[in-house]
């Protein structure tokens, strides 16, 4: 007991004990709550079996029909530009609907300055594919046919297989 | 207790700081940064109540609508790290720092980057925001503790959530681990045993068996720093899989893993 961490912090510092307790009581609410929380990214961990068994979606943007390749970019701006695709197409797909306006809607107690901060602004959220295109490289001037597609994968066979693909976005942008 | 080596103990430090730097430099040269960031109007963050502090203040906002101050911030973070390095025991560059990277933190998780393994750049430099040493002491300590238990809580969620259950489950999340490779047809070696796992739950089940061993077996460090070497080994050959099995990599976190490597190089001189 008396080596024990708490014990011990407890006889040298009051206040950092006590910050200690709130953490953990902070925690263990936020943890068991579901939140997702800045000091533990709470995903499951991989632990929830996927809704679709051996079927995968991801998305691809197409410039004039070709496809954007990002897996050969180094690792993390390769996520980036997956992973906000992904969540661009799917707040595309739900009519510009994210979880947190569903969440400010049934939450209404935070003032309205501040929650407007925490949702993108409709208007300027649709700019976004031409900051993906700068962020990608891409850099020919001039107008172009863009696409936002949805692929579903199917690995029933073993290997992958595109069952289906769709066009859930198609836009004119112009690179200047 | 006997008081702390300080040369041994600023060493040690500076080794940690040293790593984090690093990974601060590839996170940057690979082209994810507040600079690189300019421009981009899409976002979206969880219910987390400190996304919630600073996009409600507009920080990362701002900090993204101006090249030059995200040019600025990104500069700041490798000019601090050096002069950290150099001075570790200036708790205030610690706390500027801190700063920094929690808010670079929550910038590229609110503008999407994966939520995995990042939040060790800031947590590791908890310690440091302190001047004397016992309490320094006692926050290398506290952020052990939490380094373990966020292992083993994953490894609990596991269990919780009946994972075992099905000798498919591993598998059959591999299948999207490497999408877009498949879909841009970038085919390699990890690719091949991204296949070769779904292709045969039961070998990827028997590696989710020996991941989730790992994360549990972090429950030893409550009893003991004894083992804490091995702790480590066996996280960073946790992660090595991961990078290679699942496209995770965890650049951003090595520094707070390698924290139990400290540990046990100061175990003798601490007590």
């Amino acid at each position: 007991m008396k080596r024990s961490f708490l014990y011990r912090l407890g006889r040298y510092s009051k206040a950092g004990f006590v910050a200690v307790i709130i953490f953990i009581i902070a925690y263990a609410i936020v943890f068991f709550k579901k939140m997702d929380m800045v000091l533990f990214p709470y995903n499951a961990m991989f632990s929830v079996q996927p809704a679709a068994a051996w079927h995968t979606d991801t998305y691809a943007i197409k410039l004039d029909d070709s496809i954007i390749h990002i897996t050969a970019f180094p690792y993390w701006k390769k996520d980036f530009l997956e992973m906000s695709l992904r969540n661009y197409a799917l707040y595309r797909q739900q009519g510009q609907v994210l979880y947190m306006h569903q969440y400010l809607a049934a939450n209404s107690w935070l003032p309205k300055e501040i929650s407007n901060k925490l949702v993108p602004q409709k208007k300027e959220a649709i700019k976004w594919p031409g900051w993906y295109l700068h962020y990608a490289g891409y850099k020919s001037r001039g107008e172009h046919r863009l696409d936002i597609i949805h692929y579903r994968l199917n690995f029933e066979q073993g290997k992958p297989t595109i069952e289906d693909s769709s066009v859930i976005l198609t836009q004119q942008i112009n690179i200047r | 207790m006997r008081p702390l080596n300080n040369s041994i103990t600023l060493t040690a430090q500076r080794r940690i700081l040293l790593i984090l730097f690093l990974e601060c430099c590839i996170i940057l040269y690979s082209g994810v940064g507040f600079a690189s960031l300019y421009g981009n109007p899409f976002f979206s963050i969880g219910v987390d109540p400190f996304s919630w502090l600073l996009f409600g203040a507009g920080i990362p906002q701002t900090i993204i609508a101006h090249h030059w101050l995200g040019s600025l911030l990104s500069l700041s973070i490798i000019l601090l790290l050096i002069l950290l390095i150099i001075f570790p025991r200036q708790y205030i560059i610690a706390i500027i720092l801190f700063i920094l990277l929690f808010c670079l933190y929550i910038t590229l998780t609110g503008y999407l980057t994966h939520r995995n393994f990042q939040s060790g750049m800031f947590l590791v430099l908890v310690p440091f925001l302190f001047d004397k040493n016992n309490s320094r002491k006692f926050a290398w300590e506290a952020i052990r503790y939490f380094l373990l238990f966020f292992y083993i809580s994953s490894g609990l969620l596991k269990l919780w959530n009946h994972s075992f259950d099905d000798i498919t489950h591993f598998s059959q999340h591999l299948t999207s681990q490497f999408a877009p490779y498949y879909v841009e047809g970038n085919l390699g070696f990890r690719t091949s045993i991204n296949l070769y796992l779904i292709q045969h739950p039961a070998v990827a089940y028997g590696l989710m068996i020996g991941a989730t061993v790992i994360e549990l077996s972090m429950l030893v460090g409550f009893f003991t720093r004894r083992w804490d070497k091995w702790l480590a080994i066996a996280l960073l050959v946790f992660h090595l899989a991961n990078w290679c099995v699942m496209d995770i990599a965890p650049i951003g976190h090595l520094a707070f893993i390698c924290i139990l490597f400290l540990q046990y190089e100061n175990r003798r001189w601490a007590y």
